[in-house]
């Protein structure tokens, strides 16, 4: 039992956040007068896969202590060229997501690349990445989205697999995957230590600037099939249909314990977070404010959150 | 210790070289350009940008970024549209209330970076987020109308400046005088230059970081009044892309994102600056697609020419 109670004690595992989910899926249940059966719950998971794939991105790059303002513009472009490209013939698929990954590859590493040797600030870089990114994709279309997404694509948001939904699999898979990764590799150990202190890093002998890249790679990439997700969810092109993943993704992340600090945070928490902002978003669009309330509640969430890690973070030393 | 005005000032020289090249041979080879309500309409658009980018500059020199600036503005034409019809009372009311707004703004921000250590990015990116749901509930699309007697006094001329353009200008000469001849401006650059020495030297940093969010968002609320103006209507998104275009005037006039180097005037020649881009561009019919590209690459090359310049000052 004391042993239980230890490990309890010195896990960085965010019981605190799954308890507050529970709450919020009470709530919901609650207020919809339990009208909501569970699959209507797993078609919420569902929808929120895309959001919960770039979160893992946003949490990587968060980790490093830098962040990533231009994985909601990546989504949109990503949405924008696979469905030009793929325009309705599953032939094209494996050209349109190798063109989509492919450019989401050449964003990270622009990003990364002048965020470590210019030192700059990550949230001015990737910020105005998203700009440039925003102007790129109203040039290519010229203001007019054209394209559609064959069914065969858009099995992997709308396909279920027996009682599970394709969308929720994949994210699990792809949660899991990183989840190794960044808890028993040396990679991820890396990754959590450039994000304590990048000077110590680089003191003990490994190449502090090439795991920031890395990690601005992997956000990008996770952008990216976060993008092909949203895409095969929406269907058609579409203009700037990422937008609002930027700052739902940091709030699912600080949701989660993720400090903007670096080096603090864990996917596990993100997982949660993820779901509270989705669950929290389908209940203020029952109660028809959805647009405004988006924002309000991200604002809200954003800074309430990151303020009680703070506090938790003082009272900690 | 950077503390002399002509030191600071001479940060903007690069960017007052760039505006007048700028000047010279847009004018030498368009006639479009020339023309005298060509500029007129730059001074005009640029009046706005130039108020808000007053207001970021001096948050930039403390080190911090106030990126609730886009939406105070939205917030402020929301409040001009909806309150300013009829009588000159109402016009007054409804500019104390988009000041005011602001100035709450700046409020919330100040303290959630002072009392609750949360990064100034952060807390404004929230605060934007929050209140653009506020604006949006308001006013969910655009709409309203402005008074028609206070607009037309605000594009009135007097030569060939416009009332706005003036009001810019008066603010700046106010702002640049406060930030380089008073004890309040002397404490900010000491504050971007080291918190902890500025605390040490006996300066009441937190509560001059606090006055500092709430000065910024109370301008970022005239801007939004002075944009109300142009546009005649209110609108919950018009602010948006200020936030970012204020960040790069700031930093085009030679402000340091590290905060304590950089003058105002800076700031005014790099609101001149994109707003000239954008005002070629469009002479020349590019796309407007393209002036995105052109923002996001000149912020970026800005930056970085100012962070390799000062590393070998050092």
């Amino acid at each position: 039992m004391q042993s239980i109670k230890e490990k309890i004690r010195y896990t960085n595992f965010p019981f605190g956040v799954y308890v507050l989910f529970l709450v919020m899926i009470l709530a919901f249940l609650f207020s919809t007068n339990g009208t909501v059966s569970p699959s209507h719950l797993l078609n919420i998971a569902r929808s929120a896969a895309p959001l919960g794939i770039v979160a893992m991105g946003q949490t990587i790059a968060l980790l490093v202590g830098g962040l990533d303002l231009s994985v909601g513009t990546t989504m949109s472009m990503v949405n924008l060229v696979c469905a030009s490209i793929i325009s309705g013939d599953p032939g094209n698929i494996p050209l349109g997501v190798a063109a989509s990954l492919g450019l989401c590859v050449l964003i990270g590493l622009v990003n990364g690349v002048i965020i470590t040797k210019f030192k700059m600030q990550p949230f001015l870089v990737t910020m105005a990445m998203s700009i440039v990114i925003e102007g790129g994709y109203y040039i290519y279309t010229q203001g007019i989205p054209s394209g559609n997404l064959p069914e065969s694509f858009r099995f992997i948001a709308e396909g279920w697999w027996g009682i599970l939904p394709v969308a929720v699999v994949i994210w699990v898979c792809l949660w899991a995957l990183l989840s190794v990764v960044l808890r028993k590799t040396v990679y991820g150990r890396k990754l959590y230590f450039t994000g304590a202190s990048a000077k110590v890093a680089k003191m003990s002998g490994y190449h502090a600037d090439g795991i920031v890249i890395s990690a601005y790679v992997l956000a990008s990439v996770l952008a990216g099939v976060a993008g092909l997700m949203l895409s095969a969810y929406v269907g058609v092109a579409s203009m700037g249909v990422g937008t609002e993943y930027t700052l739902n993704s940091i709030a699912a992340a600080v949701i989660g314990g993720t400090a903007f600090v670096g080096g603090i945070g864990t996917l596990e928490g993100t997982f949660p977070g993820v779901m509270i902002i989705v669950v929290l978003q389908s209940l203020m669009t029952i109660l028809g404010i959805s647009n405004a309330g988006q924002y309000l509640s991200q604002g809200l969430i954003i800074a309430v959150m990151v303020a009680l890690n703070q506090y938790q973070m003082k009272k900690r030393r | 210790m950077t503390g002399s005005v002509k030191k600071q000032v001479k940060q903007a020289v690069p960017s007052m070289v760039v505006l007048i090249a700028m000047i010279l041979i847009a004018s030498l080879v368009s006639p479009t350009f020339r023309n005298a309500y060509n500029i007129r309409n730059i001074a005009a658009q640029a009046a706005v940008l130039a108020v808000v980018a007053v207001a970021q500059c001096k948050v930039l020199l403390i080190g911090g970024i106030d990126m609730s600036v886009s939406s105070i503005i939205s917030f402020g034409t929301i409040m001009v549209a909806m309150f300013s019809q009829d009588t000159a009372g109402q016009v007054i009311f409804s500019i104390l209330l988009a000041v005011g707004a602001g100035a709450l703004t700046g409020l919330v921000n100040g303290i959630g970076v002072v009392k609750f250590g949360i990064p100034a990015m952060i807390i404004t990116i929230s605060t934007q987020a929050f209140l653009k749901g506020i604006c949006l509930i308001l006013m969910p699309s655009g709409g309203g109308s402005v008074n028609t007697g206070f607009s037309s006094f605000m594009r009135s001329r007097i030569g060939v400046l416009n009332v706005s353009i003036i009001l810019a200008i008066l603010i700046y000469v106010i702002v640049f005088a406060v930030l380089h001849y008073t004890r309040f401006g002397r404490n900010i650059y000491a504050i971007g230059n080291g918190e902890v020495y500025a605390e040490q030297s006996g300066i009441k940093t937190k509560k001059n970081i606090v006055l500092i969010y709430v000065l910024s968002g109370a301008i970022a609320g005239i801007a939004g009044v002075f944009l109300s103006v142009r546009i005649s209507t209110g609108n919950p998104l018009v602010g948006d892309s200020y936030a970012m275009d204020s960040v790069a005037a700031a930093v085009v006039g030679g402000i340091s994102m590290n905060g304590g180097v950089g003058s105002v005037i800076g700031a005014f020649f790099g609101a001149f600056i994109l707003t000239l881009i954008n005002n070629i561009m469009n002479n020349m019919g590019i796309s407007p697609y393209y002036q995105y590209i052109a923002k996001g690459i000149i912020l970026v090359a800005s930056l970085m020419i100012f962070q390799i310049k000062r590393k070998e000052m050092k």
